[in-house]
């Protein structure tokens, strides 16, 4: 039992099993810490680029102009009905 | 050649001549993931495939015919080239980027550390799979079952310990169909009800622009750090940018539909089909199992105590069910974490908090999977 137990804690030494398991979890973190602080900041570049070109600080999406035609023309036909 | 002869010669050929027990073993094992899959609804898309794959590679190939998985020439080793090389995982990952919404973890940018924190259960299975007796490359293959993430075990166990393959694939697979089973009890033991019973604010809007520089910026920051993940990492956010740019729907809605699938059927399929008794049903397997069960306990537990500890330090507190799932296994663990939060009280909905850290251990393990690659591939 003893034996088994210095075996295995022996491998681990002799693979450098620890280096390998500190290094490797801390290049994880590093990496998502980095990726973390990229999008925390990410809007306030965004906002702070909009504001240097003048441009506003919302995206809208392009209009359905096809929608907007048949609201229009939706409505002007109930707008016509009522008139009747 | 006599009738008899030729009987006698045929006869000897077939598979119930040439069947071993262990043959046998493993057809029933196939049989029992397609009960699973179909009876259970137990990652059916996954268990089906790889079920009846073990079930035609457990069937005795004829000595002189190119039948096998391992017989070069095959039409099963052509199937099983794209597992050996280590192709469908990427692929598999390029469907995953089309269909992953970042936003949740774009809108919360502190959930991102879950994912590492899960992450801890890949080293602490190395080390454990290093004190079994394994050598240091097989051990960095084992210990990535404890990522949840079967397509970057297949990946890293094809680089790093070829003759594992089998074992850490359905060993990885197994397990993230039993993340309902396996993740509940830790996460209950290691939290408080009141801990549990924690609201989270609803996430802000995220803009289309931030969505669309996500995967170019966050690509560059993985493979600048860890180049061994730029397969697995590169095809994510390739298929994610598809998603989100909104000009490419037509390849983003293949990636995510019969690319994906197609890729799914053959990696399912000649995974299970590797499962051959002769190089499956050995003591290795049996240590590789318990390892991943252990790797899958661990890593739920580093999430959970991963946002236990950012507790201490935030104003606005995380539930730490959340932190469980930072193990990847999308998006089955952020289910868990929903169902596990709706036991305290069913009007708290943390799936989309959960999604956040489940996205990042997807990352995580991709540049753990990289990191494991450079360090211990052989020269």
């Amino acid at each position: 039992m003893m034996a088994a137990l210095a075996d295995g804690i022996d491998n681990i030494t002799v693979n450098g099993g620890i280096g390998i398991a500190v290094t490797g979890m801390l290049i994880v973190i590093v990496a998502l810490v980095i990726i973390s602080i990229f999008i925390a900041v990410l809007p306030r570049v965004l906002a702070a680029l909009d504001r240097l070109l003048g441009r506003s600080a919302t995206t809208h999406p392009k209009p359905d102009e096809a929608a907007i035609v048949a609201a229009i023309g939706a409505a002007l036909h109930h707008e016509r009905q009522r008139g009747r | 050649m006599s009738t008899m002869e030729m009987l006698t010669g045929f006869l000897s050929t077939t598979g119930f001549a040439n069947l071993t027990f262990g043959n046998l073993v493993m057809i029933a094992i196939g049989i029992a993931f397609i009960i699973l899959a179909i009876s259970k609804h137990y990652e059916p898309l996954l268990l089906v495939p790889i079920g009846f794959g073990a079930v035609v590679g457990n069937i005795p190939a004829i000595a002189s015919m190119a039948l096998g998985v391992y017989d070069p020439g095959s039409v099963l080793n052509y199937i099983y080239y794209g597992v050996s090389k280590g192709i469908y995982p990427p692929l598999i990952f390029l469907g995953i980027g089309a269909m992953t919404d970042f936003s949740t973890m774009l809108s919360n940018p502190k959930l991102v550390l879950l994912g590492a924190a899960a992450q801890i259960g890949i080293f602490v299975t190395l080390l454990g799979a290093l004190f079994l007796g394994f050598d240091a490359a097989e051990a960095g293959a084992i210990g990535i079952i404890g990522g949840a993430d079967g397509p970057t075990a297949i990946f890293l166990a094809a680089k790093l310990a070829p003759d594992l393959l089998g074992a850490i694939a359905i060993a990885a697979y197994s397990y993230m169909a039993l993340v309902p089973v396996i993740q509940p009890p830790i996460m209950k033991l290691l939290t408080t009800k009141k801990e549990r019973l924690i609201r989270m604010p609803v996430p802000r809007q995220v803009s289309q622009r931030e969505k669309i520089i996500f995967p170019i910026a966050a690509f560059l920051v993985c493979a600048l750090i860890a180049p061994g993940s730029i397969a697995l990492i590169g095809m994510l956010f390739f298929g994610n940018l598809l998603k989100e740019s909104l000009v490419t729907d037509r390849l983003a809605t293949t990636a995510r539909t019969a690319f994906i699938d197609i890729v799914t059927i053959l990696l399912g399929f000649g995974v299970g089909a590797s499962t051959q008794a002769q190089t499956f049903l050995t003591p290795e397997s049996l240590l590789i199992f318990g390892l991943g069960a252990f790797s899958f306990a661990v890593a739920t537990a580093g999430g959970v105590l991963g946002a236990k500890t950012m507790n201490l330090f935030l104003r606005e507190k995380i539930n730490p069910l959340v932190g469980a799932a930072g193990v990847s296994a999308v998006p089955d663990s952020a289910r868990v974490v929903q169902m596990v939060g709706q036991q305290e009280d069913p009007s708290n909905y943390l799936l989309m908090h959960a999604m956040a850290p489940n996205v990042a251990g997807v990352i995580g393990s991709a540049i753990a999977a990289g990191v494991l690659w450079s360090v211990l591939a052989s020269p």
